[in-house]
């Protein structure tokens, strides 16, 4: 870990990353100033998610506050903060550094083609827990708003940011490698854009398909992400999707470790 | 060899394709420690392919580069610390400010800025404007900042490409002085250029590569002497009469009509005349 090269990524990443812990908190926030109305209004806003839940079968209870709650977790925003928090910084670096000619100047000190990598990987793990702690305390204030504290499952919903920290790096790693691979940023964005969107639609499928094979869902990184299955503690293979989500970080960091030695060009 | 001894820069058969473009073919060079090397061309000769290729940024096809006995590509961190490199087409990093970019290379080098004050002073850059960002920089106060990060943490080994780029006469007299002070200081400077009056001014030896190959090798004056010099006669008529000479002196006299001559002026061939011949006119 190059700690130059961790205060320079600090330096030019704190504005987005910090938009992206932003979010969920300010979902947090509107779900605590609109939960009261929603449960005093519950005879109109129930049948409504009753209607929704046609399409959507995993839409929370919001009448419920574990159940809304819970949605600083599941909201698109959030998911996009997951995905993009990490992976722009490491398609800024290499990628990006490659595109505008600044990595020469980089490789040509000490730091290697492989230390540049671990090093970026390294301050994309403190970014995914903290990205992933932003609905946590989203949730926390939320609830507190509107004194709906003690009914919120903070246990389960902390074991949901580690599934999310976990999510957050692997798409993390999985930019990485694209970044280390390709030829600009701008060609490692089209790509990682293009994956990520292919499993999104996988997972949105699954979950609108009633009665779909169970493999459809694994078959994307969002489906080992499973928020509400452990606020409403059901039973959720928690141990095992995030040993697969990190095993997948771990992978794709490897991977990217050995293309960057072997790359001909910096 | 042991690694750390031996010459500067050492490359042997040094070969690299871009499909069917060659970038640099067969390359035997050798830089001795403490000397300022001067490496001509004409655009897209090979120099900067070359200057990749010593950093480890581009590997050969064939052959090695050394560098104080190391092989690049297996030298890493603790060889790249011991040189200091200006790219030929420097890009920084837009929201550092000047300060902060030394800093930032300064830390990533591992050495301490020992230079860093002398030489911003020496190139004229005005210390309060390391406080702005680099973006709101002019060309030559960027290529300055490039310079500084190269030469601040006194590195045994200064690879420089096209170092002048952007620099008014002033500043460039100032890097002249500071690459032979470098020298001085027993350093060695690989300095790619296609700007001859530089390379003129500083270098102990010239390599001259065209084509992806080098051409010629030989120290300034011998390349100098080896092109034949250019003689004008007066006379008192006013006539003036122009020829090239290459040789005994002796020759020369013989050959002159004497009569009416008031003044000889002999030019020594100009660098820049013999980068002519060798790459074909199709010099810079």
């Amino acid at each position: 870990m190059s700690r130059p090269l961790f205060a320079f990524l600090l330096r030019r990443h704190w504005w987005t990353c910090g938009l992206c812990v932003m979010l969920p908190i300010l979902i947090g926030l509107i779900v605590g100033v609109i939960y009261p109305t929603m449960e005093k209004e519950r005879s109109v806003i129930g049948p409504m998610l009753d209607l929704m839940r046609n399409w959507f079968p995993e839409l929370p209870n919001f009448l419920r506050p574990d159940g809304a709650f819970v949605w600083p977790y599941m909201h698109p925003m959030t998911l996009l903060a997951y995905v993009l928090a990490p992976a722009i910084v490491a398609l800024a670096q290499p990628a990006g550094e490659r595109g505008r000619g600044s990595l020469d100047l980089l490789l040509a000190t000490r730091l290697s083609r492989t230390r540049l990598v671990t090093s970026v990987f390294s301050f994309m793990v403190p970014v995914a827990v903290v990205v992933a702690l932003g609905p946590f305390i989203g949730s926390f204030i939320g609830s507190t708003l509107c004194g709906e504290v003690g009914s919120v499952p903070l246990g389960a919903y902390l074991l949901c940011s580690v599934e999310a920290s976990a999510l957050s790096l692997f798409f993390g790693s999985l930019a990485l490698l694209v970044s280390v691979r390709a030829r600009d940023r701008g060609q490692a964005t089209l790509i990682f854009v293009a994956v990520t969107l292919a499993w999104f639609l996988v997972d949105v499928v699954s979950q609108m398909w009633k009665g779909a094979p169970d493999w459809i869902g694994r078959a994307s990184p969002f489906g080992y992400y499973d928020p509400l299955g452990l606020a409403y503690q059901q039973e959720v293979s928690f141990t095992l999707d995030l040993l697969v989500l990190l095993v997948g970080a771990a992978v794709f960091l490897g991977w990217a470790v050995w293309l960057a030695r072997r790359r001909r060009f910096a | 060899m042991k690694p750390g001894s031996g010459p500067a820069i050492e490359t042997r058969g040094l070969s690299v394709r871009f499909g069917d473009v060659p970038g640099v073919l067969d390359l035997d060079l050798e830089v001795g420690v403490g000397e300022v090397y001067g490496f001509l061309g004409p655009n897209g000769a090979g120099k900067s392919t070359t200057i990749r290729l010593l950093l480890d940024l581009l590997r050969p096809d064939s052959g090695e580069a050394r560098v104080f006995g190391t092989e690049v590509r297996t030298g890493g961190a603790r060889l790249r610390a011991d040189i200091g490199f200006l790219p030929g087409d420097l890009a920084l990093f837009p929201f550092l400010n000047g300060f902060q970019t030394l800093r930032f290379l300064e830390g990533l080098s591992g050495r301490r800025a020992t230079l860093r004050n002398e030489v911003l002073e020496r190139l004229h850059f005005p210390t309060d404007a390391l406080r702005r960002p680099v973006r709101t920089y002019s060309t030559g106060m960027r290529q300055k900042i490039g310079l500084v990060a190269a030469f601040q943490h006194d590195p045994r080994l200064l690879i420089l490409d096209e170092p002048t780029t952007g620099l008014d006469p002033i500043v460039r007299d100032a890097f002249l002085e500071l690459v032979n002070d470098r020298r001085v200081a027993g350093r060695t400077v690989f300095l790619s250029s296609h700007v001859l009056d530089e390379i003129d001014r500083c270098a102990d030896r010239v390599g001259l590569i065209a084509d992806a190959r080098l051409r010629m090798e030989s120290t300034v004056s011998e390349l100098r002497e080896s092109r034949p010099r250019t003689v004008v006669l007066r006379y008192a008529d006013g006539r003036r009469e122009s020829r090239q000479h290459h040789g005994e002196p002796n020759a020369l006299l013989d050959e002159i009509h004497r009569e009416g001559l008031v003044d000889v002026e002999v030019r020594p061939a100009s660098l820049d005349e013999v980068f002519r011949s060798v790459v074909g006119g199709d010099g810079p």
